[in-house]
């Protein structure tokens, strides 16, 4: 079957990310040999050796160098036996060529997805805010080509979002309100849970998967 | 009130209301041995339920999304007596001696299931004991949750538990954005 629910969200109160899930998906990888000179343009980007110009043959913009003849790289450096070299510069010695190098397409770190979540609270405000409506909603549904963006803004305050492929018809209230509700049932009513402090319970995290499922079965419509 | 995973999360659990009352009777007595004064426990009664409230608000909102966001004392003396006293503890509840514009209430919880079986005695409620006052802790935390800050008092009579509700002020600088006008 499909996946199209990719990316489960709950933001808090001040706009900090306290729950996330993500589908589970193989991120594609692309190995080639080069003779010289090399064909795609790298820059560092976010301390990675990033491609930023020369798509072809599956490598694609945004892709990073993972390894270099077999040898890890981690950000942009390059391990080569006893020594560290910058691997944008060791890519630029002829002396070093033919090179095989595998590439990898970008994923979402942890920290990204904390930047993300307080963007995305912020543009909420300021969705209210620009409304030439009053007693508007922040945003609700955000759509682009590759996927949709659904989002349930609690009275008190606590944003869940999901986020679905772009031909998903799902229906997202429904899974958004059984969030809300798995939310308070397995966060809130824990006793040890600080309220906006990230969610650590493997109830919950149980709870959720087997709502996702249901979900996944059902187009979005769970009704228990 | 415990939940078990169960096919119809909506539908919640029914526990005994005498379970409840013997549960809530330990625990107040157990206060009063670790307490000198009753004003004390009194006081720690209302900041346990004010801790209840913040998270029932929510649990609440999420089981019952047709609530309206209030915009009045009086819809919310209304929301609180035909919704969340019923849901939560399963007996009726009326609002009244409406004073000072509307700012002040008073709800009465006939057949209070805390203090169904409970005899308290008078020497505690002359030194400041109020027995359920955990009620009204929760019903200020709940409100605060949304946004609204009040004062709760509550006063057991016979059968009947009376919660004083006094209304101070809705919490602007905590309000999400979109739910404020």
């Amino acid at each position: 079957m499909s996946n199209h629910i990719q990316h489960l969200f709950i933001i808090n109160r001040a706009g900090s990310l306290i729950y996330s899930w993500e589908a589970r998906t193989e991120t594609p990888e692309v190995e080639k040999t080069y003779e010289w000179p090399i064909d795609v343009h790298l820059e560092e980007v976010d301390q990675k050796a990033v491609v930023v110009f020369g798509e072809k043959d599956g490598i694609k913009l945004r892709y990073y160098v993972k390894s270099v003849n077999g040898e890890t790289v981690s950000g942009t450096r390059l391990q080569l036996g006893a020594q560290q070299v910058n691997v944008l510069e060791y890519l630029q010695e002829e002396d070093h060529y033919p090179v095989t190098v595998k590439f990898a397409a970008p994923t979402v770190s942890t920290n990204e997805k904390i930047i993300l979540s307080s963007m995305f609270h912020s543009l909420f405000t300021i969705a209210v805010q620009l409304s030439p409506c009053q007693k508007s909603s922040g945003v609700e549904v955000l759509e682009t080509t590759q996927f949709k963006l659904f989002c349930l803004q609690s009275r008190t305050g606590v944003k869940f979002v999901v986020i679905t492929s772009a031909a998903s018809n799902i229906a997202a209230d429904s899974l958004l309100s059984k969030m809300y509700e798995l939310y308070t049932d397995f966060a809130l009513k824990n006793p040890f849970y600080s309220i906006d402090m990230p969610i650590r319970a493997q109830k919950f995290d149980e709870a959720i998967k087997t709502l996702l499922e249901r979900a996944e079965k059902n187009n979005g419509a769970v009704t228990f | 009130m415990s939940k078990a995973i169960k096919q119809n999360l909506a539908d919640s659990k029914k526990m005994s209301a005498e379970l409840f009352c013997l549960t809530y009777g330990a625990m107040v007595t157990e206060m009063l041995k670790d307490y000198e004064d009753p004003k004390d426990v009194t006081i720690q009664l209302d900041k346990m339920g004010f801790n209840m409230g913040t998270r029932l608000a929510d649990d609440f909102l999420a089981k019952n999304a047709n609530v309206p966001r209030c915009v009045d004392t009086r819809q919310i003396a209304d929301v609180l007596c035909r919704n969340a006293i019923p849901c939560y503890l399963g007996i009726s509840a009326t609002a009244s001696s409406w004073t000072s514009g509307d700012r002040e209430f008073t709800i009465t919880l006939e057949a209070n299931p805390l203090t169904e079986l409970v005899q308290v005695p008078a020497h505690l409620v002359s030194a400041g004991l109020s027995y359920s006052q955990l009620i009204a802790g929760a019903i200020r935390g709940a409100l605060e949750a949304v946004h609204f800050k009040v004062y709760a008092s509550a006063t057991d009579t016979g059968a009947n538990t009376e919660i004083r509700i006094r209304f101070d002020q809705v919490l602007k600088d905590s309000l999400p954005a979109g739910e404020d006008d």
